[in-house]
């Protein structure tokens, strides 16, 4: 084959993966099942299971001083689902899904956030089929500790330094969902370590490749979550980070 | 809405405990990530697969268009292991060890078996690269077959018999069937919203777009945390007293088709392994 047509042929296999991954919607970096090797699988639920303890001490924590808190928290799963069943219309013009890492991370804490987010996935894994029961493990670590943590921290921090809310929203929302997928890429080269360069050579070509969905889909978050928070802070008394959202308050809307 | 949960509340399977359902699948899920790959995995697929259609009465083509819901995480995970790249200055003739210049092994591949070059760097496929990303696949489609042989046979609502079984805390399995029941109340909400806005207009540009969609999660947030408050008070005047009760199901439980399909399973293992080994 003439070296020219080479390179017709990769321009159009370029295409054609472009097209078969990115079709027009573009989901967040959830590792789909049986993708991970046993042991891995197995090692990511371990990692992850003293943070779903944490989280779970949290919640009947907060349960047991609000009664209420339990239905909150039903919906607050409930919306975090929902969410990412949304199209937001993506900047290089294809759609994704919002991951709600970040909202839901400045609204109800890191710690409920990886209850929520774990219960979330393993829905996602049953009605969706996005994401799977073998790598719950995995996928809860990357997007209910780590990005929510990445979030929280970062949100708390730009708040800190008497950061603009905007910019420390649209930080938090933008960096958590990037953490996430440098998490999960990090996730797949340990598996998967390159036969010629080794891990760092893995953790850049999953990098790569999943950086066409992922990197706009952070900046799309990101952007979205701003126009979130600046809505919900014409309501009064709603969201200033954590759990005081969980707390009694008087309905100041309409309750149908 | 969602295709699985149609035909898991309509699935002839129903009636099985789904502790039954959650031991068969968790055993044959583990025997497709632990069991020789490709063959062991491939095996649980068409086994599972075989009887999600004939026995839990999945319409085939229903089926195999689920298995199109992963590809684009497949197809971009399979080159991300096939391919592999070097810097074009250093030679590929250094590697002897578990890997060839893919040019000299793969020649009649014409561009595939070629390196490509973009920039310093040079792509491209290698032996043990594909073979792992065949491994993957073939994992990948065993462990479907047994996801969605539990999806499609298992309302959610009887999974709480399962967590309940392995100990989960009340809390966790009340949680999920709360968030379970309140996903379909804000799913109507978000497409009322959603429907409104865009009889407006509210998406015709990108930048609309972001505004309206902004409106509706922070509307669907308030509704949402309204609702739970109201949900609150009518069980607080029912006599709630921190417990959802619900009358448990009676299901089917029967150790010997749990112990035939389990033994399957085994068989499988073994077949996978003997034909592995005798290759």
């Amino acid at each position: 084959m003439p070296y020219r047509f080479r390179y017709l042929f990769w321009a159009l296999g370029y295409l054609t993966l472009f097209s078969l991954a990115v079709p027009t919607t573009a989901h967040a970096m959830h590792i789909m099942e049986g993708f991970l090797p046993g042991r891995w699988a197995g090692f990511w639920f371990v990692v992850t299971v003293p943070f779903w303890w944490v989280g779970f001490l949290a919640i009947k924590k907060l349960v047991r001083e609000k009664p209420e808190a339990k239905m909150l928290l039903g919906m607050a799963g409930a919306f975090a689902f929902v969410l990412s069943a949304l199209k937001i219309p993506s900047v290089t013009g294809s759609c994704s899904h919002p991951t709600g890492v970040g909202l839901g991370a400045i609204l109800f804490g890191p710690t409920v956030m990886t209850v929520l987010g774990s219960l979330v996935l393993l829905f996602q894994a049953l009605l969706l089929a996005h994401g799977g029961l073998s790598t719950l493990g995995a996928n809860t670590f990357s997007m209910a500790v780590a990005g929510p943590l990445v979030s929280y921290g970062l949100y708390r921090g730009a708040k800190a330094l008497g950061l603009n809310t905007r910019v420390a929203v649209f930080l938090a929302a933008s960096l958590g969902d990037l953490a996430t997928y440098v998490v999960t890429s990090l996730q797949l080269a340990l598996a998967f370590p390159d036969p010629v360069s080794g891990l760092g050579g893995s953790m850049l070509k999953f990098m790569g490749i999943f950086s066409l969905t992922q990197v706009p889909l952070a900046i799309s978050e990101g952007l979205l979550t701003v126009v979130v928070f600046n809505l919900l802070h014409l309501y009064e008394g709603v969201p200033a980070a954590g759990a005081n959202i969980f707390g009694p308050r008087r309905d100041t809307h309409v309750n149908r | 809405m969602f295709t699985t949960d149609s035909y898991a509340y309509t699935s002839p399977l129903k009636k099985i405990d789904p502790v039954e359902k959650g031991a068969m699948t968790v055993f044959s899920l583990l025997v497709a990530l632990v069991g020789p790959a490709p063959l062991t995995p491939l095996l649980v697929a068409i086994f599972w697969g075989a009887l999600t259609v004939f026995w839990a009465r999945v319409s085939g083509r229903a089926y195999l268009k689920l298995y199109l819901l992963p590809l684009g995480f497949l197809v971009l995970g399979w080159f991300s292991l096939a391919l592999s790249f070097s810097p074009l200055t250093g030679s590929t003739a250094g590697y002897e060890v578990g890997w060839l210049p893919a040019k000299t092994v793969w020649p009649s591949l014409g561009p595939l078996g070629g390196t490509l070059s973009i920039g310093p760097w040079q792509l491209y496929f290698t032996p043990a690269g594909l073979r792992t990303a065949g491994a993957m696949t073939a994992r990948s489609l065993g462990a479907l077959s047994c996801l969605y042989f539990f999806a499609l046979t298992t309302p959610l609502t009887q999974m709480v018999g399962l967590l309940q079984a392995l100990r989960v805390p009340t809390l966790i399995s009340e949680l999920m069937l709360l968030i379970y029941r309140f996903t379909f109340v804000l799913l109507d909400v978000a497409t009322a919203i959603y429907l409104a806005q865009s009889a407006r207009n509210g998406y015709a540009r990108i930048k609309n777009g972001y505004f309206s969609l902004g409106q509706l999660v922070a509307n669907l947030f308030l509704k949402a945390m309204a609702k739970g408050r109201g949900v609150f008070i009518a069980l607080e005047a029912r006599g709630y007293q921190g417990e959802l009760r619900v009358l448990p199901e009676r299901l089917e439980w029967r150790p010997a088709r749990l112990g035939v399909l389990l033994a399957a399973d085994v068989f499988l293992l073994a077949l996978g392994w003997y034909l592995t080994q005798g290759v």
